[in-house]
Formats: C-alpha cells, sequence, structure tokens
C-alpha cells in the first residue's frame, strides 16, 4: 500500500538529527500501524516519563486495544522525566488546564530544551496544538505522517486522520488564527 | 529553560491563593512555616498570594506543592475540586476508600461543570428547620413539585425538572451496591449523583431525598454519610427528607384520585399498580397510602408480598446512561474546541479514550477524533 502521504513543504526543514518528540497518542498510532520500529530507527525518537507510563497502562476498553510492551518503549533514545520547576511553569498558563499529564509533561520538557539538537513535537490533539501555538511552539509541531514520510517508512494500515499533516496544517492555522483574532 | 513564560491571569491566582490557603489551613500550618519552605523571607507574601493579590511563581509553585503534600496541578487545575466539594452519601456500611475515592471523581466532575458551564451562583433554600414539623416538610414537597412545574406524577420529569428549573446537576453513576446516592456541593454547584444500577422507582425517591438536603444545607447540614447519623435530631431531619420526598413524589390529591381508581387485584397488586404509576418504589408507595390513612397500616402488605406481586406485574428497569446529558454535552463541545484533549476529558470522567467515545455516543454526541 502507498499510502496517503503527500509531498509536505515542512519536510526537509530540519536536519535527520532532529529530536522528535512524540506523545502517547503518537506512540500508540505509530506501533498501531507498525512503524515504531521504522521510526526509532530513523530518527531520535524521545518522549517523557508520564507518556511512556500511559502508553504501558493503554487503552483497554475497545476492540482495537493496542498493546505497547516495553521492548517498543525500549527503542526511545530517551525518556525523559520534567522537573516540577518545568511543569510549574507550564502550569502558570491556564490554558495548560487543556492538557492531560502526559500532554503537559511533553510541553513542559520542550521548553527545557536547549538547541542544538532541533527538536520538534508531535501531539495530535487540538488542545495541545492550540497550546503549542499560544506558547510560541506552533512551528515546532509535527505529523506522525511527517515523520513517517521522514524515514520512508510505510503504514500496515493507514494512519487516523489527525495524525495527517494535512489535519494539522489545518487545525494549526485556525488555532494562529484564532490567537490572532483574540489579541 | 527559553524565554517562555506566561503570566498567572486574576481568575488563576485568586484559585491558586484559595487552594493554597485551604489547604495550609487544613495542615494547621503558620504562614510563616510555608514561607520558611518557599524561601521566602516574610510571612505576609503568603497572605498576598493567598488573598490572590501575588503572583506564585514556578518554583514557588513547585515547593508550595511539596510542602503542603500535594499534586502540582492542585493550586491551578479548575477540572478537579482540590478537596473544596462537599458530599453526603446515603450509603449502607460502604468502604471509607469507596467513598473517599466517589468524592474524588465527583468533585472534579462537579468542578468541569462549574468551568465549563459557568453556573449561576444563586441557589434555592427552603425555611425548614429541625424542629418543624412533618406536615411542614410535606407542604415544602408539594411546593417544590408547584415551583418545578412538574404534573400529578413528578417524579417521571422531576431530574430534567430540577436541572432545568433550578441547575441542580443529576449524575448517574456507576458505585457499589451499598451506595445509592449523594448530595453534593461545590461553590455555586448544587448535584445529586445516582447509583443508575438502583431500581427507577429507588433513584428517584433518592433523588427527592438528597434534593431536600440540597435545600436544606445551610440550615440542616447533612453529614457525610447519611447511617452515621446519631441521635433525635440527627435522625429527625432524615424523617423531615423522607416525608419531604413523598410528598413531592406522591401529591395528595393525585394519590387519592389514583387510589380510587385502582381496583383491579389484590391489595399488593394495586399498590405495585401505583407504585409504577407515580414511578416509586412499591414499599414507599405503601408508606404514602398508610401515611395519607387510605390504607389501614395492619391491612398493608409485606415487602415480601409486594416484591412478588411486582415480579408478576413489572417490566425490567432499563438504566439511565453514565453520567448527565447537560455535563457529557459540555465536555463534548470543550474536546471538539480544543479545551480539553480527549485524554484529559477521558481522565475526567474516569475511562479511557475509547470509554470517552462510548460516554459521548449514550448521549448521542460524536466525536470527530477517529479512535
Amino acid at each position: 500500500m502507498a499510502g496517503p502521504f503527500r509531498t509536505n513543504s515542512e519536510l526537509g526543514r530540519v536536519a535527520s538529527d532532529s529530536v522528535y518528540l512524540l506523545d502517547t497518542n503518537a506512540i500508540i498510532e505509530a506501533v498501531r500501524t507498525g512503524v515504531w520500529a521504522a521510526i526509532c530507527g530513523g530518527l531520535l525518537v524521545e518522549t517523557v516519563a508520564e507518556c511512556a507510563d500511559e502508553c504501558r497502562r493503554g487503552d483497554q476498553i475497545g476492540s482495537d486495544y493496542v498493546v505497547v510492551n516495553q521492548t517498543d518503549l525500549d527503542r526511545l533514545r530517551a525518556i525523559h522525566v520534567p522537573t516540577d520547576d518545568q511543569i510549574a511553569a507550564v502550569l502558570a498558563n491556564p490554558k495548560s488546564a487543556a492538557l492531560d499529564d502526559g500532554e503537559r509533561d511533553l510541553m513542559a520538557h520542550a521548553l527545557s530544551r536547549a538547541e542544538p539538537p532541533q527538536w520538534l513535537v508531535c501531539s495530535p490533539d487540538l488542545a495541545s496544538i492550540k497550546f503549542a501555538v499560544d506558547i510560541g511552539l506552533g512551528d515546532r509541531l509535527t505529523s506522525l505522517e511527517e515523520t513517517v514520510r521522514k524515514v520512508g517508512g510505510r503504514t500496515a494500515s493507514p494512519l487516523r486522520r489527525h495524525f495527517s499533516a494535512n489535519w494539522l496544517s489545518g487545525r494549526r492555522t485556525e488555532a494562529i488564527l484564532g490567537a490572532i483574532l483574540l489579541t | 529553560m527559553q524565554d517562555y513564560y506566561c503570566d498567572m491571569d486574576s481568575i488563576m491566582m485568586t484559585r491558586v491563593g484559595a487552594r493554597m490557603r485551604a489547604r495550609r489551613e487544613r495542615l494547621n500550618m503558620k504562614q510563616e512555616d510555608l514561607a520558611t519552605a518557599l524561601g521566602l523571607p516574610h510571612r505576609q507574601t503568603i497572605g498576598s498570594i493567598e488573598a490572590g493579590e501575588r503572583r506564585l511563581q514556578p518554583a514557588e509553585m513547585a515547593a508550595a506543592a511539596k510542602a503542603l503534600g500535594v499534586r502540582i496541578d492542585y493550586f491551578t487545575d479548575p477540572f478537579h475540586a482540590a478537596g473544596e466539594a462537599a458530599f453526603s452519601f446515603r450509603a449502607d456500611d460502604a468502604d471509607e476508600a469507596i467513598l473517599v475515592s466517589l468524592e474524588e471523581a465527583g468533585g472534579r466532575w462537579l468542578a468541569t461543570y462549574e468551568e465549563l458551564a459557568k453556573p449561576s451562583p444563586i441557589r434555592r433554600s427552603v425555611s425548614l428547620r429541625p424542629q418543624d414539623s412533618y406536615e411542614k416538610a410535606q407542604a415544602a414537597g408539594e411546593a417544590a413539585r408547584r415551583a418545578l412545574g412538574l404534573g400529578p406524577f413528578p417524579a417521571v420529569d422531576l431530574a430534567n425538572a430540577v436541572e432545568r428549573e433550578w441547575g441542580v446537576l443529576v449524575l448517574y453513576i456507576d458505585a457499589p451496591g451499598s451506595v445509592s446516592g449523594a448530595a453534593s456541593r461545590l461553590h455555586g454547584v448544587d448535584a445529586v449523583m445516582l447509583n443508575r444500577a438502583e431500581s427507577f422507582g429507588r433513584r428517584n425517591y433518592d433523588l427527592a431525598h438528597e434534593i431536600f438536603h440540597l435545600l436544606t444545607w445551610d440550615s440542616m447540614p447533612p453529614a457525610r454519610l447519611d447511617t452515621q447519623r446519631s441521635g433525635k435530631s440527627a435522625k429527625r431531619i432524615e424523617e423531615l427528607a423522607n416525608n419531604f420526598a413523598a410528598a413531592l413524589l406522591m401529591p395528595e390529591d393525585s394519590v387519592r384520585v389514583q387510589w380510587a381508581q385502582t381496583t383491579a387485584g389484590s391489595l399488593a397488586e394495586r399498590v405495585v399498580a401505583m407504585a409504577a404509576r407515580f414511578a416509586v418504589s412499591a414499599p414507599a408507595m405503601k408508606w404514602r397510602l398508610v401515611n395519607l390513612n387510605l390504607l389501614e397500616k395492619k391491612d398493608a402488605p409485606s415487602d415480601a408480598e409486594l416484591c412478588s406481586a411486582g415480579l408478576r406485574t413489572q417490566g425490567k428497569d432499563v438504566s439511565p446512561p453514565l453520567f448527565n446529558n447537560k455535563l457529557v454535552s459540555l465536555i463534548h463541545r470543550a474536546v471538539e474546541a480544543g479545551e480539553l484533549s480527549v485524554r484529559k476529558a477521558a481522565s475526567i470522567l474516569g475511562t479511557t479514550s475509547h470509554g470517552l467515545v462510548e460516554v459521548f455516543r449514550s448521549h448521542g454526541r460524536a466525536l470527530s477524533y477517529e479512535l
């Protein structure tokens, strides 16, 4: 299957040694669609401890329960534990209340990173996108589809809509326009 | 750390201050001691933070959470009650851990409703005191029925009416059999939680009983656990609540008319038929008939006879969907607007992402995310 991928202007924007910070939703979808090993093998993929724990706990209701086991998590380059000060800096923004613990901790870690290396965040939930735009990280967002393209991977089953580059692009634009209208 | 920092807004500063103060006072900690833990030279600074006049800096927030023994988001998360919700459970021999768990979960639901619905802070109350007569409690029940615009069979629309007219949130929950329900309060939110596994009639009676506690919360504060009440006054409050509930659900005029028309079958079957008509339990109907002198106590069927007659004549109860349509609709709208992430919404409702989809579906809502 060729997959639904399309050329994206953002491809190649960052060097291949960029760090990709993935949240729980992105990790589970990558495992579900069979591209987890490929993206971890070709890119520097990292997450935070809360997201790793959420992956382990899984979403145990529903017929398509995805098992993310320790072997999958061992493929990560790093699992970060943000400090309380770093989390508190995110919590000071009232809009952070929209996020769950894993999404919040990933943003807290992202905000604490120094460069190089460059880093991107894959957190495909509308609330995460709005928050990232609000704190000035809109251009750091990437989709799982773009991430898979980066390593030339192919999914065993199609990615769901909100993991696509198109969906991210549309929601990010809406969030930016919404932020402009509010100012 | 990059040059990102967002100042708290005044609403958050007020929330942070109030929660910090409440927690500190609960621990009997002095402002001086908390100031020391936060590395602040003056206790007055704690006073300013608690009054919502000074921002709590991130490092101070982390230190405060540690010193006060709470999660770091305890001070900021509007979707958490932070111990501010009060509960009165209708429960028999309930395990303490179960009650604590229900308080934690219920507090989140009430806090979420408050945050998303911004309900009116105006609250209804009834001027009753523990020494008032049962007749006065019954009159209050009948007055409540009229105020809610309910007809001769009030139970059928009671939940909708109290939500629509008085803003009371009626939540259907999954709880152990030992817990029938609870009345609860958080700031301007009044709520009743009902165990949805209970029979329709029992749920309605519990709802009416808990409405009494909400209406009289200030004049007769209910105990955390109904069955913990001891003493004459406490017992009387429960009896007043039962009289209020009986009059609210089974209006005297309506009961008299229906009883005169319900002539077929044995006495037990007549009582069961009346109970079905008024959507209450058969024992509740029986005692209402006795108290209205329509049925002699000595002639009244036993609960076993009512149960037997009920099995012959009644259909199966259908449990309502979890939670409450208004609350679920608010959460659905927040998720679709990006004001709550799917995972956060699921955690508020104590479920998984897929469980959240099921809750939405049970209230006629679809999620645009493919989960």
